[in-house]
């Protein structure tokens, strides 16, 4: 369980997050989402106690990280692939990492093994490509076999192979139970990871919700319709609260109405239906929906307080 | 998380607590397995025995003077310690690497998951690197120091004996100053965490500034001066006293002492302080 209360960060003037407050529960995937410099990277440093808040508190578990007697089998972080020293093997550095939890190179291999790394286990780590940096980075998280689990931008450099893999040993680790927290600014990625969403943008909170919750909150569900017909049920539909657009003469892009309702009409008034279909939003609609919005909201905000 | 089941992909090992021997172990596997540790090593002994024995065969039979480093007497004993001079420049490089090294890669993020409380990751990094130089430069310098002899009596020169008096702390305390300085480095690589940036501020201001300023100020400066890190430790190096200039041997001990005393103090502060 990690726990984020009231946490403001701000780097000089700049405020990175901005009194923000979650909390990310055990037993499910937590997608972390925001645009590039929302404040995700800034967050989950100070959950790890890399960086000091400048107030409000950060808990994994319950108490602040620095407090763990065995951090690494409490909280396995990557916050960065290329967070280890160049001039030294995979199996060294996990070697070195792991003796702070007494572990030693049976463990240190079996973690070589997971992550696909034990054929370039005596290579040094500066000759890595990011996907393999990413895997010695996600052994390195998860050595202590640890509750929590926060990784940033896990799906980095991966190949789709490696992509596969991670996004299914996170489900398997949440179905475990363990508390799984993962950013990411690919949309797509997760939608097919995450069960529940914190949407980050401008250091503030935009959305905690799950995933259903999020892409339904969005209004842009759309009907489409295709007909031979196509200029006279649109002709039909037209309404004040209704927008149509049409790509291809017998086509039709419809918001505003159920597809249930576009079948009635059509049957009532005798016009043949090719195709009908609700088209939910992807994430990544809703996601820009969303941070669009915040944009907008943000700087009325931003400006009336810089009024008072 | 106490009931995970045992067929999870991360295994069923339970870690143990983080202690300060755990963590003195992990920075010690740090250390050996870079393979610029034992390059360091060899060449400090190298130089300071190779050094060390060419001087004394060079200048068998006479006493020439030796350019470079502080003032001290020069005898027997300078001549044999040549080496040493080289030695406590490889020695502060070597700890301005060890300390600003982690920062400079990133492994730092890596270390401090893994022990946010930081201030046992000094603590090993200092006790680790001093439990390997300290033993590695003591030899070498008490070893040239009786080869060094040997070579200087064997061609008629004039010698020193272990037992004369001040010779004994003079090589030890030589021992003590390489080490020491490369304790400053460690703590000044921490402080700047820029590996280029530490090693510049390592042999500039704490080696050559001294001696720079004390050729360059007015004489009335000395009483300041001497109390500067190499300067203090001129004063316990030194085969015999050089006059007002230095402190004695026991203050210079002293002196120096809380000088890195004072540099480890400041690195555990910002450590603990600054943003990682």
């Amino acid at each position: 369980m990690i726990e984020v209360d009231d946490l403001t960060k701000q780097y000089g003037d700049v405020t990175a997050v901005d009194a923000i407050t979650f909390t990310v529960r055990p037993g499910i995937v937590t997608g972390f989402l925001g645009p590039n410099g929302a404040g995700k990277s800034t967050t989950m440093r100070t959950i790890l106690g890399l960086d000091r808040p400048t107030s409000g508190t950060a808990t994994v578990n319950g108490r602040a990280f620095r407090a763990a007697k065995a951090p690494l089998t409490e909280l396995g972080a990557m916050l960065e692939a290329k967070a280890v020293d160049k001039g030294r093997s995979a199996r060294n550095h996990l070697l070195a990492v792991g003796a702070t939890i007494g572990v030693g190179r049976r463990r240190v291999d079996e973690m070589l093994d997971m992550v696909g790394l034990a054929d370039v286990a005596t290579k040094n780590a500066g000759g890595f490509s990011l996907g393999m940096s990413q895997r010695l980075g996600i052994a390195t998280a998860l050595i202590g076999n640890p509750g929590v689990v926060m990784l940033d931008e896990p799906v980095n450099g991966l190949d789709p192979d490696g992509i596969l893999w991670i996004r299914n040993l996170l489900q398997q680790l949440a179905a475990e139970g363990r508390t799984v927290f993962v950013s990411s600014h690919l949309m797509s990625e997760m939608e097919l990871t995450a069960e529940h969403l914190i949407v980050i943008g401008r250091g503030r909170i935009l959305a905690d919700i799950s995933m259903e919750g999020f892409i339904a909150m969005s209004s842009q569900h759309r009907v489409v319709v295709e007909s031979p017909d196509a200029q006279k049920l649109r002709d039909l539909l037209v309404g004040p609260d209704v927008s149509i657009t049409s790509t291809e003469p017998s086509r039709l892009e419809i918001e505003g109405i159920t597809a249930p309702h576009v079948g009635e009409v059509a049957a009532a008034n005798g016009v043949v239906l090719h195709q009908l279909a609700d088209i939910a939003p992807s994430l990544e609609e809703a996601f820009m929906e969303l941070t669009a919005d915040s944009v907008t909201f943000h700087g009325s905000v931003s400006a009336q307080g810089s009024a008072s | 998380m106490t009931s995970l089941t045992t067929t999870s992909p991360l295994g069923s090992i339970e870690g143990r607590p983080t202690s300060l021997v755990r963590v003195l172990n992990s920075e010690w596997i740090k250390m050996r397995t870079l393979r610029s540790t034992w390059i360091t090593l060899v060449a400090i002994v190298l130089v300071i025995i190779a050094f060390g024995l060419i001087s004394a065969m060079v200048s068998s039979g006479r006493i020439s003077t030796q350019g470079g480093g502080p003032p001290r007497s020069v005898g027997p004993l300078s001549l044999v310690l040549a080496g040493a001079n080289l030695a406590v420049l490889i020695v502060a490089v070597m700890g301005a690497i060890v300390g600003a090294r982690e920062f400079s890669t990133g492994m730092i993020r890596a270390t401090f998951s893994a022990v946010p409380k930081r201030l046992p990751v000094l603590w090993s990094k200092l006790i680790v690197f001093t439990a390997v130089l300290l033993p590695i430069v003591a030899v070498s310098v008490v070893a040239v120091f009786f080869l060094g002899m040997r070579v200087l009596s064997g061609a008629g020169a004039a010698s020193v004996a272990w037992s004369d008096d001040g010779v004994a702390r003079s090589v030890l305390g030589t021992a003590f100053y390489i080490v020491g300085l490369g304790i400053i480095g460690v703590a000044i690589g921490i402080l700047l965490r820029s590996t280029a940036a530490s090693i510049g501020v390592v042999i500039g201001a704490v080696i050559f500034l001294p001696a720079l300023a004390s050729a360059l100020l007015p004489d009335s400066w000395d009483e300041v001066l001497k109390y500067l890190p190499s300067n203090s430790a001129t004063a316990f190096t030194g085969s015999s006293q050089t006059g007002a200039t230095l402190l004695t041997p026991g203050t210079g001990l002293i002196v120096f002492t809380a000088w890195i005393v004072l540099a480890i103090v400041g690195a555990a502060v910002v450590l603990t302080r600054r943003d990682a």
